[in-house]
């Protein structure tokens, strides 16, 4: 079939405009309407006033810093630019992007270390990408974020959200809506919780308080498994914001005593992290370690084992402001807020942490577990009802004794008591749940 | 760099282009520089073993002509009362010479495939000594296909079908020819090098049938097979979290998910080779419409079936050893079973080998055997069913529908089971799926919690439209109909959505992320 290489060209061209003009639109309508990052980036592009104090990380941050305090008390202008899951590339191209538009006094950075492992998805830092304005600074983030098979989904939003979310609807709808483009925080407002302006986005439930669960730990400390291209980037960061004039603080915030518990080479964390601090000559904290008189880690305080909850971002900021402020003053002495080690905050944690229920495949026996105190040895109490509306029975009163041999039947439920063994409180922690549900260990 | 990646769409892209822009007569040197940087940058410590493939293979079929070229160089000058003595004699000295040659080709490519493929596990699980536990050989990237591809090549030389290529950088390009290399099609010497050395002229026609394939490719592989991936990776290595219906179920999108995976490399590669307005040859003939283990095996992998029909059948059946066990089975079991049983040890050799040729463990061997077993029972049953035939006539599937789509889904759950055996990490791990499965009383996947929890509901909407798709235009296809015939014969429009709800369906409903590993059979 003879054509004319203009015909072939042309008909190339038009395809082509068809196929990016139905990928914009599909794109705007994609983008969920109630993303609290689509809010965050323009608050910090429009602000009036300098940002004057920005704390920079993942979500651990943006659940767990109360801005309105740091204000009040530090008579600041301060921003949170974390987002989930927000690695250290991540961190420096938003900074540098801040710093087109702010001149921060303090940069306060998270320090949390898996932040430096690579979890390899796109979407941590799509949600930022998609909101940048267009510029060389994003052009470069394009380039180092996301490698050469993410640069075309990069690009289009459409490629890389998913159409047919649950909030499909609610996405497209709120395109309609004049609030939309106000950046109303109704949308990312929901009612587990929601955005309150300048980067902070909470969770309103806590833990119930001697119920926290079975924790999906925290993997350990492996400094093998650290990203090189993340642990550069974290150290290009500090350098970015001590060329920018800016004070660098690093620091992590304090994780449920449960993820805690098995962390073993913690310290190794810490030393690994210190030793950056000290090539840059700046300083690195870690509320991790923070001490229970000064920041008590109530259940209720967390949202999960991991965030904390709006009652425990106050809770915790109000100490983050004192701190803060001593540190500016240069009056801060660490050893009131921080235990010394890993080994010294377990050993002084003398309670209970969480309890859960596992079950061995092969024997099937149920086995209660607890993460607690290393001076602690807990002792455990089961009880059991055969359905939902009955009391529960005693089934084994408290003893050393954390397993269950009798059968069960599948439709029961079983729940364990734990405390520490020589105190008489009825517990600390407890699990209940449905026989049928209890899961295997691995 | 991955056929479906976008550095591949570049890459593609600008060999087009350089290659129409370039005189005639450079053009199968840009193909082979192309196909050599395209394996380099795929994996290029390990490029070694295709070039030592090539030269060996290379000056093996030289060697080969020459021999053919003295006998015929002798003869030639020969006439007479010589050469009624003499030929007999001389024909089986080069017989001879070529047979030694072959057999070194032969022995030194299927040595270092044999190498690359069970060293490793053969190391680990039979040798006691510790420093071999755990070898873990990288395999050359597509080894299986370019070494069957150039072994195809010198037996063809051997047999004198065609004359060996005497230009070593063209030869280079045949077994190295990029869009194939990754997992094939095994092409045939005589139809694709004189294809690759032709330089064709742009046809536009041609040229978009080249893109029409690559798209159906990338949605058979990034909609379908990727997508169905995360369900199958989900659930098969964890299996014991699930109930025998949900296992079986996952296996049953598996078989999908290869097809797709395979199918969709295969119409990348043959799509790219179209562009250049090469045509290769069909891997796959619409599998999953088999009405016999037989058909299906003339449908899938159809290069691959080919090869051993030409390569391994074909020589044993006509081999001296092969005529006397038919004159020894003859004899001692009778006229029917005399004639069949030599036949079916042929198949069962043959696919004891296709077994072995995906994979070292008693997992490929189970379904080879499975496989060969299954022709077997074929072949076996053949005679009653030609009896049964030609008493009723109409019991065939040509005459009745009813009976066609119960013969497809009859050998679909055939081929069904014998994918326990692809899906699972081992033997142990197939009979456990199999046994979990067929054991099951738990149909509580129906509620579609389990999808919700594995593979998510937008997923499996995705695979469901891919699937629709793939089987609209294969039973399209297998009625007769030409799918760019029809598509032509609509208005502008219609063409245009078609192709624009296919590009947008690839961007938007592909998985984007980097969880999902290369094809499948890249690792052969």
């Amino acid at each position: 079939m003879q054509i004319s290489k203009g015909k072939i060209i042309l008909k190339a061209a038009i395809m082509l405009l068809i196929i990016v003009s139905l990928l914009c639109t599909v794109s705007f309508f994609v983008i969920p309407s109630g993303s609290y990052t689509r809010i965050m980036m323009h608050e910090m592009y429009t602000s009036p006033q300098n940002i004057d104090v920005v704390f920079v990380g993942a979500s651990r941050y943006f659940t767990g810093i109360s801005l309105e305090i740091i204000d009040d008390a530090l008579g600041v202008n301060s921003f949170l630019l974390a987002s989930n899951s927000q690695n250290p590339i991540d961190s420096y191209y938003i900074l540098k992007e801040l710093y087109k538009y702010h001149s921060p006094e303090i940069v306060v950075l998270d320090t949390s270390y898996r932040r430096f492992f690579n979890y390899s998805t796109f979407m941590n830092s799509n949600i930022l990408f998609d909101f940048f304005r267009p510029s060389q600074n994003k052009l470069q983030y394009l380039a180092n974020a996301f490698g050469p098979s993410g640069y075309i989904s990069a690009l289009s939003p459409a490629m890389h959200y998913d159409i047919f979310s649950k909030n499909m609807l609610r996405n497209i709808t709120g395109k309609f809506t004049p609030e939309y483009y106000s950046y109303d925080y109704k949308f990312a407002t929901y009612d587990t919780g929601g955005y309150a302006g300048k980067g902070f986005a909470y969770f309103k439930a806590g833990l119930e308080n001697g119920n926290c669960g079975i924790v999906r730990d925290f993997e350990p400390w492996d400094e093998d498994a650290a990203d090189e291209k993340h642990v550069d980037y974290f150290h290009k960061t500090i350098e970015l914001c001590k060329a920018n004039g800016s004070e660098i603080v690093l620091l992590d915030l304090p994780l449920h005593l449960s993820n805690m518990a098995h962390l073993d080479n913690f310290s190794e964390n810490v030393s690994y992290t210190e030793d950056i601090a000290r090539a840059h000559d700046v300083d690195a904290y870690f509320f991790t370690l923070v001490k229970k008189d000064v920041f008590h880690r109530k259940d209720e305080y967390y949202a999960d084992t991991v965030h904390l909850s709006l009652d425990g971002a106050i809770e915790f900021t109000s100490v983050l402001a004192e701190f803060l402020k001593d540190y500016q003053s240069g009056s801060l002495n660490p050893d009131e807020y921080f235990h010394s080690s890993y080994e010294d905050l377990m050993e002084s944690s003398s309670y209970i942490f969480n309890a859960w229920l596992e079950r061995d495949k092969k024997s099937e026996i149920i086995t209660a577990r607890a993460y607690h105190g290393t001076t602690v040895t807990p002792e455990f109490e089961f009880l059991y009802k055969e359905n939902a509306d009955d009391e529960y029975k005693l089934l084994q009163d408290y003893s050393p004794n954390a397993a269950i041999t009798q059968e069960l039947s599948e439709a029961g439920f079983l729940r364990v008591n734990v405390r520490p063994r020589g105190t008489d409180v009825e517990y600390q922690q407890y699990y209940e749940s449905s026989v049928k549900l209890i899961e295997s260990g691995e | 760099m991955s056929l479906t990646s976008y550095s591949f769409l570049l890459y593609i892209g600008a060999l087009f282009a350089l290659y129409y822009a370039l005189p005639g007569k450079f053009r199968w040197q840009l193909l082979l520089i192309a196909s050599y940087v395209f394996y380099a940058i795929c994996d290029l410590r390990l490029m070694i073993f295709m070039v030592l493939t090539t030269a060996i293979v290379f000056y093996c079929g030289l060697l080969t002509g020459k021999t053919f070229e003295e006998q015929n160089t002798l003869f030639k000058d020969k006439s007479g009362e010589w050469l009624k003595e003499n030929k007999k004699q001389y024909i089986a000295l080069y017989t001879k010479k070529r047979r030694r040659v072959l057999i070194f080709a032969l022995l030194a490519n299927f040595g270092i495939l044999a190498f690359f493929k069970y060293a490793g596990p053969l190391f680990t699980n039979i040798l006691p000594t510790e420093s071999f536990r755990g070898l873990n050989l990288l395999l050359p990237l597509g080894i299986s296909f370019y070494t069957f591809q150039a072994l195809g090549y010198i037996i063809d030389v051997y047999r004198g079908k065609y004359p060996p290529d005497k230009n070593i950088a063209k030869f280079a390009l045949f077994v190295s020819f990029f869009p194939q290399i990754i997992q094939g099609p095994i092409s045939r010497y005589d139809q694709l090098a004189p294809q690759l050395y032709e330089p064709h002229k742009f046809d536009y026609s041609g040229f978009k049938q080249g893109l029409y394939l690559i798209a159906w490719g990338f949605l058979k592989k990034l909609v379908v097979a990727d997508r169905i991936a995360i369900l199958v990776n989900a659930v098969l290595p964890n299996y014991t979290e699930f109930s025998g219906a949900e296992i079986g179920i996952t296996v049953l999108f598996f078989v999908f998910q290869v097809y797709a995976d395979f199918s969709g490399g295969i119409d990348i590669t043959r799509g790219a080779a179209k562009c250049l307005g090469i045509d290769m040859v069909q891997n796959f003939e619409r599998p999953m419409f088999a009405i016999s283990i037989s058909d299906y095996w003339r449908r899938w992998h159809i290069t691959l079936g080919s090869w051993m029909k030409d390569y391994l059948l074909y020589p044993v059946t006509f081999s001296k050893g092969f005529a006397r066990l038919n004159k020894w089975s003859r004899k001692h079991l009778g006229g029917y079973f005399g004639k069949i049983i030599p036949t079916c040890l042929a198949m069962a050799l043959v696919f004891f080998v296709v077994g072995i040729w995906h994979g070292t463990g008693f997992k490929n061997l189970a379904f080879g055997f499975y496989n060969g077993g299954l022709i077997v029972i074929g072949i076996l049953l053949s005679g009653p069913i030609k009896a049964l035939r030609e008493k009723h006539p109409k019991l065939t599937t040509d005459s009745s529908f009813v009976l066609k789509a119960l013969a497809i889904i009859g050998t679909f759950a055939l081929v069904f089971i014998g994918k326990y055996f692809a899906a699972a990490s081992s033997f142990t791990h197939a009979v456990n799926l199999l046994k979990a499965t067929f054991l099951t009383s738990d149909f509580s996947f129906i509620t579609g919690a389990f999808f919700r929890t594995t593979v998510g509901y937008t997923s499996l909407m995705y695979v469901f439209f891919g699937l629709a798709c793939l089987f609209t235009v294969e039973a399209l296809q297998e009625s007769g109909k030409n799918i760019s015939e029809l598509l032509n014969k609509r208005n502008i429009v219609l063409r245009w959505a078609v192709y624009i709800v296919v590009i947008m369906a690839i961007l938007l409903f592909r998985v984007s992320s980097n969880d999902i590993g290369g094809f499948m059979y890249a690792n052969f």
